[in-house]
Order: structure tokens, then C-alpha cells, then sequence
């Protein structure tokens, strides 16, 4: 069973802007959930989401540091 | 509302001890069990996610010890330290999950039924539990989460994984079933904590709950039960204890024993 990675966003009042916290690996959306729950529970989140990935659409891309492919 | 567990009466007040201790006995021992498993699980995640639910099992172990020393009518005595009979977890957490797959069958069955008695009492009319029981049942989610996502994974597993896994849940559903005890029948204490609003539902509501709960993880495996709750066949309920709320005494192996009842502090000088 294959996993993909899932970034992990999270705010910690109402007014404050979700910044990214982290990331998981999963097999599934409900996974990714679980895992981004007990991983990332040592504060105290108002909200705390993840997003596959693959979901995320660039618009300015990183230039990578060193070639994936070598 | 009773603002403490001590002003319910003195035949309720037992009845509120005994169950928890039952409750409590059974989330340390499933406690322990996850932790046992905090670097066995198949991935990375899965160790962080079972950790963190041994120490969710632990905190909440705590908190109901923390109303059971009020009453007088607490059962501990230090013939725990020795004794395997005085302990009240529930059978299945006797010895230590085999494998992961045993693991995820207490997650899904015993950490439920768990759950199921904690909401009982968030709604009940003891306020020390309606008010302290919220955070713990809303932690509680997301252990009901992790099963459901890995009985849905078990479900795709290999057949010789869902064969073990159905072994699993079959022996941890008849010691989740036989736990709620006799329905109808004149000595529950369920019962009597239900009647008197401890607990916002009885023996076979709390049942009916926690198959209604845990029938849907089941995919094709017939337990004898229906999605809305009810049992196709009632259990055989002999030598059924209304105190531990089991079949037998318990029979830790000695590892775990020592581990439950602090033995290697103790050893040092301190006291849980």
C-alpha cells in the first residue's frame, strides 16, 4: 500500500494566519489525520488541517538544490 | 447535579466506585498495552500515534482515580500489588498483544467500549465527571479514528492478515460483549447508575451504543449483531462477576503485572 505525503497546517487562535507545521506520510486521507493529530497535539490548535501534497499547485517553484534524479 | 461523587448516596456510591475502577483498571492496562507497542508499529506515524494514545489512556487513568479517592467506598487496597484478582480491567488486555493486529483489535473494540462508558458519565449528573470527562472524550475521537482507518486497511490486507485480524476481533468482541453484563436482569449496577442519572443510559443502551458503534468497522464479518445495536443471540453470561464485570479473574503474565501495579517503583521507594 503506497503512501503520499501530506503537509500539515495548523492556526492557533481565530485571527491567526494557518502557517505550515509539518508533514506526514499516510496510505490514506484518514490516516493522514490520525497521524497529523497525535503527531503535531503538543499545542493547543484551534485548527489543524492537512493537505495531500500533490493538491498543492505551485506558482512560484523552489529551485531544487540538487537533482532528484541524481 | 451532584456537585461531588460523595453526596450521591451511600448504595450509589459504591456502585460509582466499582465502575470506576473498572474503567480505570482497563485504560491503564490498554495503556500499557499501547506503550508496548511504541516502537513495534508498522510505520513511523503509528509508533507516534499509539504512543500518544498510551498516554492519553494514562492522563484519563488518572483522572477517574482522581474522583474514585473521594469516596470512601474506593476498592483499592495493597492486595493489589499482589493479588491478579483485585484488578478489574477488562479480559482482553490480560496479556500483551501478540502483534499489531491484535494491537488494532483493541483499538477498535475495548478502546470503544472504553469511550462509550466515559461519554455515559460526561452526560451524566456527576459533575466532577460531566465537567472533566469532556476533554478526555473529545481525545477519544481521534483513537476511533485511528481504528476505523486501520480496520478498513486490515479489511484489504492479505487473507492470512484478516484471518488473524478476525480471530482478534472475535476474542475481543466476546469479552466486550460479556463486559456489559446480563440485560434486564436485577443486578447490573449499569442499571442502577443509569436510574439514577450517573450514567445517561443503562446495561443494554451502553451496549446497544457500542455495537451501533463498532458493527460498521466490521465489513463482511458477522458478530451476531445489527448495525442499530442489538444482538441476534444473547451471550452466555456464566461465572460472569458484577463487580469486575468479567468471566474470570484476571491472569497477568508477571512482566505486566509488575508494570500495572508500579512494582519496580515500589522496589524504589515510590508510590504511584
Amino acid at each position: 500500500m503506497s503512501k503520499q505525503l501530506y503537509e500539515v497546517f495548523a492556526r492557533h487562535k481565530r485571527e491567526d494566519p494557518l502557517g505550515h507545521i509539518g508533514t506526514v506520510r499516510a496510505t490514506s486521507d484518514a490516516f493522514a489525520r490520525v497521524y497529523a493529530r497525535n503527531t503535531y497535539d503538543e499545542e493547543n490548535w484551534a485548527e489543524l488541517v492537512v493537505v495531500p501534497r500533490e493538491a498543492i499547485i505551485p506558482v512560484l517553484e523552489l529551485e531544487l538544490l540538487l537533482d532528484p534524479n541524481g | 447535579m451532584y456537585e461531588r461523587a460523595q453526596d450521591l448516596p451511600a448504595e450509589l456510591r459504591q456502585d460509582l466506585a466499582d465502575w470506576l475502577l473498572a474503567i480505570a483498571d482497563s485504560k491503564r492496562v490498554l495503556g500499557l498495552r499501547y506503550a508496548e507497542w511504541a516502537t513495534g508499529a508498522p510505520e513511523l506515524e503509528a509508533d507516534v500515534t499509539i504512543a500518544a494514545m498510551a498516554q492519553y489512556e494514562l492522563g484519563h487513568t488518572r483522572l477517574l482515580r482522581g474522583v474514585l479517592a473521594k469516596l470512601d467506598e474506593d476498592p483499592r487496597t495493597d492486595a493489589r500489588n499482589t493479588d491478579h484478582g483485585e484488578w478489574r480491567s477488562i479480559a482482553s488486555l490480560d496479556q500483551p498483544a501478540a502483534d499489531w493486529i491484535q494491537v488494532v483489535a483493541l483499538n477498535g473494540l475495548v478502546d470503544v467500549l472504553l469511550t462509550v462508558n466515559l461519554e455515559a458519565a460526561m452526560r451524566g449528573n456527576v459533575a466532577p465527571l460531566a465537567q472533566r470527562l469532556r476533554k478526555a472524550v473529545s481525545e477519544e475521537e481521534y483513537h476511533t479514528l485511528h481504528a476505523q482507518a486501520w480496520f478498513e486497511r486490515m479489511w484489504t490486507a492479505p487473507p492470512e492478515i484478516a484471518d488473524r485480524f478476525v480471530a482478534a476481533i472475535r476474542s475481543a468482541w466476546d469479552n466486550c460483549i460479556a463486559w456489559f453484563g446480563p440485560i434486564g436482569g436485577d443486578n447490573n449496577s449499569l442499571d442502577r447508575l443509569a436510574a439514577a442519572g450517573v450514567l445517561d443510559g443503562d446495561a443494554a443502551e451502553l451496549r446497544r451504543r457500542f455495537v451501533a458503534l463498532t458493527v460498521p468497522m466490521m465489513a463482511d464479518l458477522d458478530l451476531g449483531a445489527t448495525a442499530d445495536g442489538e444482538l441476534t443471540v444473547e451471550p452466555t453470561l456464566e461465572g460472569w462477576n458484577a463487580v469486575s464485570r468479567r468471566l474470570s479473574p484476571p491472569q497477568f503474565d508477571a512482566p505486566s503485572f509488575d508494570m500495572i501495579t508500579g512494582a519496580h517503583a515500589r522496589a524504589m521507594g515510590v508510590e504511584d
